[in-house]
């Protein structure tokens, strides 16, 4: 290959290597902290065909033309390296300065399954144990007074990430989604109690009792701590 | 001591730059489906469109201009990664630049999602009141913006190589004319030229599509790369928390509303269910961050330098800011 059919690979190379990363993204499941599952047929179907197009561009004559060195440099460069960078460096989640950046939110809040559920999931009632529910659960609770009172004063168990807050209390936050993860809000129950086992943005899972305080008219929910444990995170860390 | 501190910051500057990372890689890779989507819209207008079926297809006048892109953005809904791409490609196929820009604005504001989305994130809101002036005030901006750049010369807003009066190509574009005279002309800027050459009307059809796909895909990610790394960083380092303290002024509101949306570049049908969980926001502040949003916002500074001159695009913004707060001011709807 001499150097100018090498300088007509210019297309078909970048092509590929997004086509490869967002192949990567689907497969290696990196993608659950990224988007909103509707989007994933979508981004495998894009990285397939961009793989398509590029081997398209490289088996037919005359369809490719050698571009200069400036644009192997610089246009190159722009288009692979910071990706190829954020793909080896991004994390699963947002570390503690970023959720609280953007502003927990810990009192009434209904994400949009809740919605499309019509209504709030039945918590597993059985006696002596601890209902198990989630944080929109909770949060959700504080629209309607009869939901309040079926949860003030009982004991549950829910998972979440752990965020410090003032001494002897934690946020337990999950992460909403609607799109991406750049639109991730973070929602949070407020948990009274010693944590200090248990470090910072680690998946735990807690039992405590729930209680209400009202201010303004708005209640807002908060736990009295029972039992914290570590625990695995979910399949999907976002809430949708 | 200072040991410590250095090394609690190298630790949180560390996180922060993780944390750039990740929103960086999905703002990119949720534009990517959209922004292929309509690199194949382009290979295929390119492919089976002929310039000459645009001047017989759409109107001449600015106001049926204006009309046939408002309506096209509502049935054809794109979000701003994917209109760019489309658009550009329109542009440099002949269609009349009043329909492309109006379009090209009106795509990501003015659809039925946009609706659904609004109306379901202001559920307990005043819904139809949101819906109703978010589309309003987003459509007499449009006309706005559409109809002052449609009296502007193309060769004062546009790029170089979207040169192109209504109804007529540019040389290295028109396949009408290019046989039988000088194919000299007007090459050589970058090469970029000669490639359109090449794959004008003489190539066969796959030819021009998979050019197109390729350069309209290449040349709009660049600008999302971009777009997409500031995008990361505002959205990271942003306290949107303390921020959320002016949201009630009455003047400030609206201000920091459509600060907020051009900082945090969110997509359009996303856009209501963010802004609709700041309990500290105004109506009025979020509707400024719903009408200025779609239409501007950082990752659309580079994104828009595909089509518009860098003036135009400083135009766009100076624009669309000051005409969403003094719309808004004027509004007042509840």
């Amino acid at each position: 290959m001499n150097v100018s059919s090498f300088r007509a690979l210019f297309s078909p190379l970048v092509l590929c290597v997004w086509g490869v990363v967002m192949l990567d993204i689907v497969f290696t499941g990196k993608i659950r902290t990224l988007l909103h599952p509707a989007f994933y047929p979508w981004v495998a179907i894009t990285g397939a065909s961009l793989l398509l197009v590029s081997i398209a561009l490289v088996f037919t004559p005359g369809a490719l033309h050698p571009e200069p060195w400036l644009t192997w440099f610089g246009r190159g460069g722009l288009l692979l390296v910071p990706i190829l960078f954020a793909l080896s460096f991004a994390p699963s989640t947002y570390s503690s300065y970023t959720v609280v950046n953007r502003g927990l939110n810990a009192s009434s809040y209904r994400p949009p399954s809740a919605i499309t559920a019509g209504a709030a999931p039945t918590p597993d009632s059985s006696v002596g144990k601890p209902l198990a529910v989630d944080v929109p659960y909770i949060l959700s609770s504080t629209d309607a007074d009869d939901n309040r009172k079926l949860l003030d004063g009982k004991s549950v168990e829910l998972i979440g990430q752990l965020y410090p807050a003032n001494a002897g209390e934690f946020d337990l936050v999950r992460l909403l989604i609607y799109c991406c993860a750049a639109d991730a809000s973070p929602i949070s129950v407020r948990v009274k109690g010693d944590a200090s086992s248990q470090k910072s943005e680690d998946w735990v899972d807690v039992t405590g009792v729930v209680r209400f305080t009202q201010k303004d008219g708005q209640w807002t929910p908060y736990l009295d701590l029972e039992s914290i444990k570590p625990t695995t995170p979910p399949a999907d860390p976002f809430i949708y | 001591m200072f040991s410590n501190l250095s090394a609690e910051n190298s630790l949180i500057a560390s996180q922060v730059f993780h944390d750039v990372c990740l929103s960086f890689l999905s703002i990119v890779l949720e534009g990517l489906p959209f922004l292929f989507l309509s690199a194949v819209v382009s290979g295929l207008v390119s492919a089976f469109v002929p310039p000459s079926a645009w001047a017989t297809l759409m109107p001449r006048s600015k106001a049926g201009g204006l009309g046939i892109g408002i309506v096209t953005g509502f049935f054809m809904p794109m979000c701003e990664c994917g209109s760019v791409a489309v658009v550009r490609r329109m542009l440099r196929q002949g269609l009349p630049r009043t329909v492309a820009l109006t379009y090209l604005l009106a795509s990501p504001i003015l659809n039925p999602f946009c609706v659904l989305s609004t109306y379901y994130a202001f559920r307990s809101q005043h819904p139809w009141s949101m819906v109703g002036s978010r589309l309003t005030l987003g459509l007499i901006l449009i006309i706005y913006l559409s109809w002052s750049l449609s009296r502007r010369r193309p060769q004062e807003i546009l790029q170089e190589d979207l040169w192109i009066q209504d109804g007529k190509q540019t040389p290295s574009l028109n396949n009408e004319d290019c046989c039988g005279h000088d194919h000299g002309h007007d090459h050589g800027h970058d090469g970029h030229h000669d490639r359109e050459d090449y794959h004008s009307h003489h190539s066969p059809r796959y030819l021009r599509f998979l050019h197109a796909v390729s350069e309209d895909f290449i040349a709009v990610l660049t600008f999302l790369v971009i777009g997409a790394a500031f995008a990361a960083c505002l959205n990271t380092f942003l306290p949107r928390e303390s921020l959320a303290a002016w949201g009630q002024h009455p003047i400030m509101g609206p201000v920091l509303g459509v600060f907020l949306a051009q900082v945090l570049c969110l997509c359009s049908t996303t856009d209501a269910f963010v802004i609709a969980a700041f309990p500290t926001f105004s109506f009025a502040a979020k509707l400024a961050f719903l009408v200025s949003g779609p239409l501007f916002d950082f990752k659309l500074v580079w994104m828009y330098q595909v089509i518009f001159r860098r003036r135009t695009v400083f135009w766009l913004w100076f624009n669309i800011t000051l005409g969403t707060l003094l719309l808004i001011y004027l509004w007042r709807p509840i």
